[in-house]
Parts: C-alpha cells; structure tokens; sequence
C-alpha cells in the first residue's frame, strides 16, 4: 500500500505532516508554524473521517492528530489506523486540550500508547517532537 | 455555630485528657462558660479512659499532657475502638507539631498550640459544628457538595473550550514575533505582553482542570531539597522584588523520597507565593525541614531519635513574616475560589490544590497564625516507599 510506494528515487523531500483537528483557526497557525519552524509540508483536515480519507493520498510522516473532535473521535481515528498493518507504522502525536489522568505534562505522558501534548504549545516543543518521531529519511524505510 | 445551638437536643459531652489537675479545671470552666452548659469528664491514665467510657460516650475528646508511657495516639486508638464518633483534638507543646500531625494522621481531628485556650474554644466549637446530626444541616451539606460536582464539571468543560483559543494565541505570537518586520520594538514588546498574558490564562485555566480532575500521584525518587529549589525559581522574580530574603535551612542528612516531584513543586509554589503576596513589603522567608517518624513514637519515648525507616515523613515548616491570616478567614483558606487576593493575583485555588496534593501523598497540611507575626504552614510528607 501508499506508506511501502517507492519514492521519487533518492530525491530528499520536506517531511509530511497531516494535522487533524475540527478547530479551524488553530490547525490553520499550527500549520503555519510547522511550515515556518521546520519547513515541512503541511496538509490540515478538520474532522476524522476527512483526515482517514487524506492519509491515502498524502502518505505523511506523521499525524498531528486531536482527541477531542465532533463525530470521529482522535483516538477512533488512531484505532482506525492501527488496525491497518501498512497504516499503523505512521507515528501519531496526540494533542489536547484536556487531560484528565496522568501529569499535567511531560515527555513519557502517553495517550493510547502515543505521545500527547497538552495545549496550548509553542511550536519549538512540538517540532523537537516530531524530528524525535521521524527520525531517518523523510519517507521512512 | 454556639454550642448551644449544637446541642439543641443534648448536651454536648467532652471528655478531657489531661494529667495537670489545674489545667483540666481550667479547660472544663472555659469550656462550661463559653456559651453553654457541657457535660464533662476527665482521665489521664488508660485505664481510668476505660472506666470513664464504661458509662459515658463523649462527643469529643481533648487529649492534652499526659503521663508516660500513655500517649494521646494510645488514647485515640482505644476510642477508635470504643467510641469511634468521638472527634478527637490533640493539644501540644510547639515543638510538638510533627507529633501533633502524626495523631492527626491517625485520625485526630484537630489539633491546638501552646495551650492556647481560645483557640482551643474555637476549634471544639468548630468540630462540634462540623458534627451535627441535624438532618436539615445534613441536606445543606448534600446541596453544597452537589453545588461543588456542578462546579468541577462547568470548570472541566470551561478550561477545555478555553485552551483552544489560547493555543491560537501562544502559536499566532509566535507568528507574528517571527514575521514582524526586525526593529518594532514596541511591537515586540506588545507581542510579550501578549505571552505572558496567554501564559497567565493557562496557569488559570490549568488551576481549574487540576480541582477539577481526579489525579493520582506518579511518584519517583527525588530530593525535597531540589523541589523546594525549583519551586523558588519559579519566583524568583517576585521574592526580588517584594525585597524577600529567603532562609533556606534544611538538614544535610534528608532522605530521598517517592513523590510527585512536579506536584509537590506545584504545591511549594503555592504556599511560596501566598507567603510572598503576605509580604509585599519585604519580609523573611524561612523554610525548615526535618525528618521525624510518621507513626507512633515508642510509648514514652518521644525524644529518642528514630531510625529512618519506610514510615518516615518530613516536616516541613514555611514561615512568613507578613500580617497573619484573620481567625475567621483562617477556617476556610482550602475552601475553592476562597481568595482574599485582588482580581488577577489570585484564583482562590493555591491552597485547595495544595491539600489535594498534600492528601495524594498521604500527607497533611496545617497553616497557622505565628506567634507574633506572620503564618506558619506545617506540612507533613511521608517519606513513601522507594522502589528498589
């Protein structure tokens, strides 16, 4: 499937992130500061069922993924995902507004196996994040 | 409440532990003449404790000194078994609050300083109050608990909607700082403002979520030193500009510990901060530690020093040298929203997310007026277990 297609030979690529989040004016900035801070390609879906329907086509590196959304919930987005063989190996980065357990935030607080962060978030916090997950050439292996 | 209003339907029975005869007559006369006739009886000895429960079961117990090898903790554990409605204050010297908080711990309602008979007065009338069986006072408690549901979860909801737009704030700064054309200074400084003010928002809002969301200790091994050090990092700024000095005196020899290291820092910050709003106009910040067995001394062995052990605890002792809290506001200072702050210094949440921390750990917390000047806050940390 799409995450095993053979890349455009070895021509290096910005990163992929696909953000997921129903909250328009956030996930539009936050994809402004990813373009800005880390220069990755960015592409926002606001619900779902949208950004299950984006993984596809985009192949990103990575999801920036919300846990509290209308209809699709983040988490039933991540199960979605780790139910496929091919689609679970995508590292997710859950952020929320609201986490009831655990610490108020660290870098182990994991939701559902994934790491979480709480918002609100500078972005420097969130790309060390990100570069952390997608260690290795844009793409993957 | 009066005490007669307590005891509208019976009298109230104390009962007083006390082995210096002129003090038990003075405690029993205060106590008779202050507001309401009280039926009273007194033991200091277990056995005279016994026959005195044989034919009369007290609403409340006063332990105050007695004679080795019986030990107020003997006396609660005998009522815990005999009489367990029974409130129970301790009356100690002030050296003694470590040991005080112990008894506390071991279910103790309260305890008083010094000897100091009103406030002894006020306490008692407190726990009786806090102790009726009137079913009409009952369902306002029920209301008022349920009053406190409502809250935590409109708190719960109004702190998740809020930090969405707060991240559109924090990351548009961020933008904006980074897009703004290099020599508008003023901007900039606008753009600071705006931080700090985003950063207040969230500290409130993360206040709230904290009330309001059940939360378990993740405990590790640390070192109270460090928190104590990072929590007056925290405010450093502040301490410097209210002209603080901070006395720092903690023994060479503490024990590591298993807690919530962010936690118990969030805590500290807190009770610093109320100290240092309570000086604004200088002052002496003094923090004092000491490790002392959690549990029961050995019967008539109280001065001998213990061996540190998995029931270990540490006293820490933070005294300020402001103004002192006023009695009537001193009673309801870990209420929620309770706040004597000016808008904006305050959430009215400092010091009931600190006894929820405190609790979490299986500790206790005290704040009291010093003698003299200022407030002293006592809080009693188990030393917990550290995994091997």
């Amino acid at each position: 499937m799409m995450a095993n297609t053979v890349r455009n030979g070895d021509i290096p690529r910005p990163r992929r992130i696909l953000i997921i989040d129903d909250d328009v004016p956030l996930s539009r900035l936050f994809r402004l500061r990813l373009q800005d801070a880390a220069g990755y390609e960015v592409r926002v879906e606001n619900s779902g069922l949208a950004g299950l329907a984006s993984v596809a086509e985009f192949e990103p590196d990575l999801i920036v993924l919300d846990v509290v959304m209308p209809g699709m919930s983040g988490r039933e987005v991540a199960a979605v995902l780790g139910a496929d063989p091919v689609l679970r190996k995508i590292p997710i980065l859950f952020v929320t507004a609201f986490a009831p357990d655990g610490p108020p935030d660290s870098w182990d607080a994991k939701l559902d196996g994934h790491p979480r962060f709480i918002k609100p978030f500078g972005i420097a916090k969130v790309v060390a994040a990100i570069d952390a997950m997608t260690a290795g050439p844009p793409g993957g292996s | 409440m009066s005490l007669s209003a307590v005891s509208s339907t019976s009298v109230a029975r104390i009962l007083i532990l006390e082995s210096r005869a002129a003090e038990t007559q003075r405690v029993e006369s205060e106590l008779k003449h202050a507001e309401a006739g009280c039926e009273c009886r007194h033991a200091w000895t277990l056995a005279g404790l016994r026959d005195v429960l044989d034919g009369f079961e007290p609403d409340l117990v006063i332990a105050g000194e007695l004679p080795p090898p019986f030990t107020a903790l003997d006396a609660l554990r005998e009522l815990q078994e005999r009489c367990p409605a029974a409130a129970f204050i301790l009356v100690a010297g002030a050296a003694d609050e470590g040991y005080a908080l112990a008894c506390m711990r071991a279910g103790a309602q309260e305890y008083v300083l010094d000897d100091n008979v009103p406030e002894l007065l006020q306490v008692v009338r407190r726990t009786l109050a806090s102790r009726v069986t009137d079913p009409e006072i009952r369902v306002v408690g029920l209301v008022q608990a349920a009053k406190l549901e409502s809250i935590k979860r409109l708190a719960a909801g109004v702190a998740h909607e809020v930090k969405n737009p707060l991240t559109v704030v924090v990351l548009g700064v961020e933008y904006l700082r980074k897009h703004l054309p290099a020599g508008v200074h003023e901007a900039q400084e606008v753009l600071d403002d705006m931080d700090a003010a985003a950063q207040r928002a969230n500290q409130v809002i993360q206040g709230l979520l904290d009330f309001s969301s059940p939360c378990a200790a993740h405990r590790e091994e640390c070192g109270l030193d460090e928190i104590i050090d990072r929590a007056l990092g925290v405010l450093e700024r502040n301490l410097s500009t209210c002209e603080i000095r901070v006395e720092k005196r903690l023994p060479a020899n503490m024990p590591r510990m298993a807690l919530d290291a962010g936690r118990i820092e969030q805590a500290f910050v807190h009770v610093f901060r109320n100290a240092i709003q309570a000086m604004d106009r200088g002052g002496v910040l003094t923090i004092t530690a000491g490790v002392q067995p959690m549990g029961p001394p050995a019967a008539g062995d109280r001065s001998a020093g213990s061996p540190v052990c998995e029931e270990s605890a540490v006293l820490v002792q933070i005294e300020d040298t402001g103004s002192g809290i006023p009695e009537a506001i001193l009673a309801r200072i870990f209420e929620p929203f309770f706040s004597t702050q000016h808008t904006g210094h305050g959430t009215g949440l400092g010091l009931t997310l600190t006894k929820k921390i405190v609790d979490l750990h299986g500790g206790l917390i005290r704040v009291r007026n010093r003698e003299g000047r200022g407030v002293r806050v006592s809080l009693l940390l188990p030393v917990g277990k550290i995994a091997p």
